[in-house]
């Protein structure tokens, strides 16, 4: 194979992903061989009232739809306007090698670890990836940021240009023509448990302040480039396809306090099952989530459970059937 | 259009070797994707990180490539302490990335 070849497939992989891992793909699934684990699949219907004030774009509809499994049914059409007026955006890059964590977001790799992203990190990039061609600042510790339309996008194509290499990548919604793009999700009003579970390709929810939950985002491929693609404490940020978008649960958007000690919800996935966070108020995990991180209990009907920010990951896949 | 998702499949593994190449050898970020790499849909993965914290689920296909979605709670190495380490199935791992 050509280096040509070789730098074309590598960029079609790159686009791919970014496409994919995003928000530039659909909302669907595609069915898959793996079966269900757990038996009770019940959910209780979407509560409308968990979405925020202003998390919604327009008054919801419901409209017919035709499930993944081909089955009509009702669902909800819900318009998310993206971080509403009462999400807060970033910070996300630090702005030197002296900053405090409040003056930057986080950074997550998939590993177990959220790094807080600020000067000490910065500092620590070649030591952390075992690579000395890390280097994101300057002589005088000023850390190289994507602060411009144009920087941002060049950063965040295939390929990126060794002068936007070494850079802490982070973009405004502002520079997107029109704001941040609505997103428009088509969820089951009831949700339908399904015989296979339906892999997560692209979304895999919304949560309750009108943000959407993306699959996990191209780590090795942001590395790869030596750039930090850099979240806020939402584990949030933004491109110029999809806006702002959440790549873990890392808190935000929760809705109420459970009684009985549960971990609260943030999210509905995409087949209409809710997403809990993953700890209750004691701090432990569930021990029996299905492949797909979900489980049934009385009160809640079925439900999933978000994994850690850290994982780069909301859930594993999907229990129930999704709009088409 | 069903070439599309064979597309994505052959182009990510090639960019996920080939960036696993350029940079950041050594990273974690690519473990819960290395656990399946020889497995099918719906095995069972774990996989240890650098501090041997345990990390127990099946694979899942995400995004088109199967992953190793957790789900039992993370075994801290510290509260295994007596169980025998896992250095050996660790350099494997690490070797994989590679």
């Amino acid at each position: 194979m050509t280096v040509a070849n070789t730098s074309r497939l590598v960029m079609y992989a790159v686009l791919s992903i970014i496409l994919l891992a995003c928000g530039g793909g659909g909302d669907g699934d595609s069915n898959s061989d793996s079966s269900i684990t757990t038996s009770n699949s019940a959910g209780l219907p979407v509560d409308l009232g968990n979405f925020k004030t202003n998390a919604l774009k327009e008054v919801v509809t419901t409209v017919d739809c035709t499930l993944s499994n081909g089955q009509v049914s009702s669902c909800y059409r819900l318009v998310a306007s993206g971080p509403s007026d009462q999400v807060d955006v970033g910070p996300f890059c630090p702005p030197t090698t002296r900053s405090s964590a409040v003056e930057g977001g986080i950074w997550f790799d998939g590993g177990t670890e959220v790094y807080d992203l600020d000067g000490e990190f910065i500092l620590g990039l070649a030591d952390l990836y075992n690579d000395n061609n890390w280097l994101l600042y300057d002589a005088a510790g000023n850390v190289n940021i994507t602060d411009t339309q144009e920087a941002c996008d060049a950063a965040a194509r295939p390929n990126v240009a060794e002068e936007y290499q070494n850079h802490c990548v982070e973009c405004e919604v502002s520079y997107i023509a029109g704001g941040q793009p609505t997103a428009t999700f088509l969820i089951p009003i009831t949700p339908v448990a399904r015989t296979a579970v339906g892999a997560v390709n692209s979304n895999a929810g919304v949560a309750f302040n009108g943000v959407t939950l993306n699959a996990p985002a191209p780590v090795n491929a942001i590395l790869g480039a030596y750039t930090i693609a850099a979240f806020d404490e939402c584990a949030g940020h933004v491109n110029l396809v999809a806006g702002y978008h959440y790549h873990g649960a890392n808190g935000c958007s929760e809705g109420a306090a459970q009684a009985d000690g549960h971990a609260a919800s943030f999210a509905y996935a995409m087949d209409g099952y809710p997403i809990y966070s993953m700890l209750d108020t004691s701090g432990n995990e569930s021990t029996d989530l299905d492949s797909c991180r979900g489980h049934s209990d009385d009160g809640r009907g079925y439900h999933y459970h978000a994994a850690s920010a850290a994982e780069n990951m909301f859930i594993g896949c999907f229990r129930g059937e999704t709009a088409r | 259009m069903r070439l599309l998702p064979k597309l994505i499949l052959t182009t990510v593994v090639t960019l996920s070797v080939t960036t696993s190449v350029i940079a950041h050898q050594g990273s974690l970020n690519q473990l819960p994707w290395v656990a399946c790499e020889d497995k099918v849909l719906n095995d069972a993965c774990e996989f240890y990180n650098s501090n041997e914290d345990k990390f127990r689920g099946t694979c899942q296909s995400i995004s088109e490539v199967l992953m190793c979605v957790r789900n039992q709670p993370i075994e801290y190495a510290t509260d295994r302490q007596g169980e025998h380490t896992h250095d050996d199935e660790q350099i494997t791992t690490e070797q994989q990335s590679h």
